[in-house]
């Protein structure tokens, strides 16, 4: 079975070269139907970007310099506009990570709904009005905040709308930029929990962007590790729970202090690279604790550890 | 034992809310009671709105309170004093607050930020100045420190950044370090090196200090003990250890239940919905009594004292059967 989101070799540069910047290097990596897959990095790491390139939103100057994006075996690169209209949304939605800058301050829940739906081609009042209900029971709110104003809505109310609007039309991939960031842990958890209910329920695909991989190790089936615009590690959230293979996923992993067990956190000594100005071979290299000669003069590519395993690491290639 | 640094008693403040006769009151910060003991860390933790930061304010002296004391060392810093006094004792108090984007101005150095606390409190003559510079940008992890000196905050990453903040609040030398948030603008892999450099202060210097956060995992990480407040109130104080392994209010488990562990299953129901206590003319009773799954007819009604168990606190009427 074909993957439903097929990333390959994907580059995003913001300005063309000499002055350009590459914030995303020739990323893969695939989401299976009804599968969660999270993307986690630190500033930097080029995980917004990649979304944005995805969803072919990239704001100028970001350009996309190569690669593919093929979505249910259609590429998304290929695609004119009155396509992508037809697939954003009905295909693949977005839930925003402030949800307070996606809603429109003048228009109550139930108009966002009802704009959603008309952009797609629902018409019908009566239709309109239902769905709007229904998809305020989904993310458990009362129907009568379909008649109330974003500002009147707390931070988690907000988000769970953003996650509403995302589900109107039944998409097969919601993809998700720290949807939960700017809330508190008790608000953050209902609603991932709302998420992985829902997602039993209607079997739709995640991409799930965050700085967060505790969180990405209770939620994703497999996550992707960022650094510098590169894929790190992808490998299955129950190998990274046991630590990881590349010296970068481990560092992240031992970095975080933990509120269980007795583990004291470790810290990467260094901070992420300078984008403009990267370090030469392998862009970890001036932080790792393994450096060799090949690491400074070589960059590392993405090869299979096993199935579902990939790093990009000279120390972990097979002889 | 001798008296501790820092004792706040009663600590109170309320807002108005609206004007005229439809003036209403939001309690932000109800009863709280706190003390902080020389080369001691406490990490004062709650959700957004639950007057973590407001007290470290009213500490500061940047909020006036409506009710309660402050005592440092004994003297009550909220009595009004003369101007040279009041200097005096709040150099002893030193913030770092959560944004080193917005804490530092742009158009000066690092030297510039450290070396003026430095003058203002005739901590170092002229002469001395760059040395002592030096010295408290190299103990706040800034090495080598010549390097940094004369850069621009621009020029330094936000880690780097949160570090330069630190040094200028050692700068004047104070007792007590109030950490606002010093972390959460922080990537992962820096964030914990900054947390440590605050260990670092309190196990080498004995600096004391109170830390505000959200992140249960970093206050267990640095704190001695932690207090949770929930409406402006002492929900829980425990220590560090007692409160991730054993919580004891009902709020503070949910809490606890709510941090993301990994292998764990979010299709566990938590103890208890998220929700936010009435703060504007609010209810008698507990706080937390609306949410909370233990909750009765009482707690609706009576608001519970603190109970002591052992070195523990709770606000809760669960345990006044084991209050001696």
């Amino acid at each position: 079975m074909s993957p439903l989101l097929d990333v390959r070799e994907l580059s995003v540069a913001y300005g063309l070269p000499p002055q350009g910047v590459e914030a995303v290097h020739r990323l893969s990596f695939q989401v299976d139907e009804g599968e969660t897959v999270g993307l986690v990095g630190e500033s930097g790491s080029g995980k917004s970007t990649a979304l944005m390139g995805v969803l072919r939103v990239l704001p100028p100057p970001g350009v996309i310099t190569r690669g593919s994006v093929r979505f249910d075996g259609r590429e998304v690169l290929d695609m004119d506009e009155a396509e992508l209209r037809a697939w954003r949304w009905r295909e693949v939605s977005l839930v925003p990570q402030s949800a307070l800058n996606a809603l429109n301050p003048m228009l109550t829940v139930g108009q966002h709904v009802a704009d959603t739906l008309r952009a797609h081609g629902v018409r019908d009042r009566a239709e309109i009005g239902r769905r709007g209900q229904e998809l305020l029971a989904l993310v458990d709110i009362d129907s009568v905040h379909l008649d109330s104003h974003p500002h009147t809505l707390s931070g988690g109310m907000r988000q769970r709308v953003a996650l509403a609007l995302a589900l109107a039309l039944e998409p097969r991939l919601v993809i998700m930029d720290e949807p939960t960031t700017a809330l508190d842990v008790v608000v953050e958890r209902e609603i991932l929990q709302r998420i992985v209910h829902l997602q039993e329920q209607r079997g739709f695909a995640v991409l799930f962007i965050t700085h967060d991989l505790n969180l990405l190790l209770e939620l994703a089936d497999r996550v992707g590790v960022l650094y510098s615009g590169r894929l790190a590690e992808m490998a299955p959230a129950s190998a990274l729970r046991q630590g990881g293979r590349h010296p970068y996923a481990q560092g992240l992993l031992a970095a975080m202090p933990t509120a269980f067990g007795e583990r004291e956190p470790i810290s990467i000594p260094g901070a992420p690279p300078d984008l403009r100005d990267p370090p030469s071979g392998c862009r970890f290299h001036p932080r790792c604790p393994h450096l060799t000669e090949r690491c400074r003069a070589e960059e590392p590519v993405l090869r299979a550890l096993s199935a579902g395993h990939t790093t990009a690491c000279h120390l972990l290639e097979q002889p | 034992m001798s008296a501790p640094l820092l004792e706040v008693r009663g600590l109170s403040v309320r807002f108005p809310v609206g004007g005229g006769l439809r003036r209403r009151w939001l309690r932000a910060v109800h009863d709280v009671d706190l003390t902080v003991e020389r080369g001691e860390i406490v990490a004062l933790v709650g959700e957004s709105g639950s007057g973590k930061s407001t007290i470290a304010r009213l500490i500061a002296r940047l909020v006036k309170p409506s009710g309660g004391e402050v005592l440092l060392d004994g003297i009550d810093l909220l009595k009004s004093e003369p101007r040279g006094a009041s200097r005096q004792t709040r150099q002893r108090i030193q913030v770092v607050f959560q944004d080193p984007f917005g804490s530092l101005n742009p158009v000066h150095t690092v030297f510039h930020h450290v070396a003026r606390p430095l003058q203002l409190h005739g901590r170092a003559s002229d002469g001395e100045l760059r040395p002592a510079v030096l010295a408290l940008l190299e103990r706040c992890g800034l090495k080598p420190a010549k390097t940094y000196i004369d850069a621009h905050p621009h020029s330094l990453s936000g880690g780097q950044r949160q570090r330069v903040a630190i040094a200028r609040a050692l700068a004047p030398q104070p007792d007590l370090l109030l950490a606002d948030e010093p972390t959460s603008m922080l990537d992962v892999s820096i964030r914990t090196d900054v947390l440590r450099l605050l260990r670092e202060l309190r196990d080498t210097q004995g600096l004391a200090q109170i830390l505000i956060t959200h992140d249960l995992a970093a206050a267990r990480f640095v704190a001695d003990r932690i207090m949770v407040l929930y409406a402006g109130q002492l929900m829980e104080l425990s220590t560090a250890e007692d409160l991730v392994a054993d919580p004891l209010h009902p709020y503070a488990k949910l809490l606890m239940a709510a941090v993301p562990r990994p292998g764990g299953s979010l299709f566990a129901p938590l103890p208890a919905a998220s929700g936010r206590p009435t703060t504007i003319d609010p209810p008698p009773g507990c706080a937390f009594a609306a949410r909370c799954p233990e909750a009765d007819a009482r707690c609706r009604s009576e608001t519970p004292t603190v109970h002591h168990i052992g070195d523990r606190q709770v606000r809760c009427h669960l345990y006044e059967a084991r209050n001696p």
